[in-house]
């Protein structure tokens, strides 16, 4: 009996974190990074795998077009670093500066290029979370999702390591706060 | 009936109780990475020119790169351009820590490149309690007190108010009692060795 209690608790505990990933990838017009807390360049990585690949026309970056300082803002950055790591690919990136309201922004960059279905690249631990925003803030295109996994912040047996473990509560932290908002 | 009255005249202090602001003299400021703007940086210069402090350390996340800069990266170049003629004594601290806990311990690399015997932390303040608790415990060597940035959007004192300051305040008292429970486990002997974050801290310089 109790055996088939731990069983079931492990069961479910892995499956309430198995609920955090969307993973359900289909050929697009555009590719969208979804970028989440502490997040870097290993989604640029795979969304660029993705472009070569050819599951989508176009890879659309939504960065922030403010500047801080006297330096390059994180649009005139992103356009840069796109030259340096793909160039050969430069003429299918879109860099898309935010300002503000970024679901607009992106919106305005996707109907420029006519873009109707979106692949979103996120983390796997992330990938609901912005499932849901981009469809609730941007439903007029239909989503699918790529969810890349990170071993090291994420993991379904999210009980035995302390990193995972926070990375579940906090997500499903903001899973839920997504839901009352 | 006294009861009931008791348990709502609680609940209604309950986000007073997460607030700590006492700052005192200390050799640095540490500015708590997580800032969503650039509020705890703001206050920090405050707290420098008033005098509570010699220097400043701003701990902002270095483990991962957006379009090949971390925050780290760019929070310097922000410090440059802002700081004015303080930027020299303003220090960045790259972390890896996304937790409190860890951050305690990345950032004593740090201040122990400083030399510092205490410590004013800076942060938002429904952070403070905990922040607090968790440097004194964390490293207990060092004198800790801590400054709270106020940040409207996120957090009231009347929690109740608007629904992001209940969030925060949920959200805040959920770590708060699980910190409570994971400082049983720390002991007493600066428990931060045991918590191997695998990434050096780094304290370079605005400029």
């Amino acid at each position: 009996m109790t055996v088939a209690l731990l069983f079931g608790a492990r069961f479910a505990a892995r499956s309430t974190a198995q609920f955090l990933v969307v993973d359900n990838a289909r050929p697009s017009d555009a590719v969208v990074i979804g970028y989440g807390p502490n997040e870097g360049d290993e989604l640029y990585w795979e969304a660029l795998r993705l472009l070569r690949e050819e599951k989508a026309r176009w890879l659309v970056l939504s960065v922030d077009g403010a500047r801080y300082g006297p330096g390059p803002s994180d649009a005139e950055r992103a356009v840069h670093f796109v030259g340096v790591t793909a160039n050969d690919l430069r003429k299918f990136v879109r860099v898309c500066p935010e300002s503000g309201e970024s679901e607009f922004a992106l919106a305005e960059c996707l109907d420029e290029l006519n873009v109707r279905r979106v692949l979103l690249v996120a983390s796997a631990q992330n990938s609901r979370l912005a499932y849901g925003t981009y469809t609730r803030d941007l439903g007029q295109y239909s989503w699918s999702v790529a969810a890349v996994p990170d071993p090291a912040r994420f993991g379904r047996d999210w009980w035995r390591n302390r990193r995972w473990a926070a990375t579940y509560m906090k997500t499903w932290h903001q899973l839920l706060q997504q839901v009352v908002q | 009936m006294p009861l009931l009255l008791g348990v709502i005249w609680i609940a209604t202090r309950s986000g007073e109780f997460l607030v700590v602001d006492r700052p005192s003299r200390s050799d640095v400021i540490l500015v708590l990475g997580g800032d969503r703007g650039d509020a705890r940086y703001r206050r920090a210069l405050e707290l420098l020119k008033a005098g509570y402090g010699s220097r400043v350390v701003v701990n902002r996340d270095a483990s991962y790169r957006r379009f090949g800069e971390t925050q780290a990266d760019r929070l310097r170049r922000y410090v440059a351009a802002t700081a004015g003629n303080l930027a020299d004594r303003i220090s960045v601290c790259g972390i890896a820590a996304d937790s409190t806990v860890t951050e305690a311990v990345e950032s004593a690399g740090c201040l122990d490149a400083l030399g510092a015997s205490s410590a004013l932390i800076v942060t938002s303040e429904y952070h403070t309690r905990r922040a607090l608790s968790t440097f004194a415990t964390m490293t207990p060597e060092r004198q800790w007190s801590v400054a709270a940035v106020r940040e409207p959007e996120q957090f009231g004192l009347r929690w109740w108010a608007r629904r992001s300051w209940t969030l925060t305040s949920a959200l805040e008292w959920e770590k708060l009692l699980w910190w409570q429970l994971e400082r049983q486990f720390v002991g007493d002997d600066g428990g931060g060795a045991r918590v191997n974050t695998g990434v050096p801290p780094r304290l370079q310089g605005s400029s």
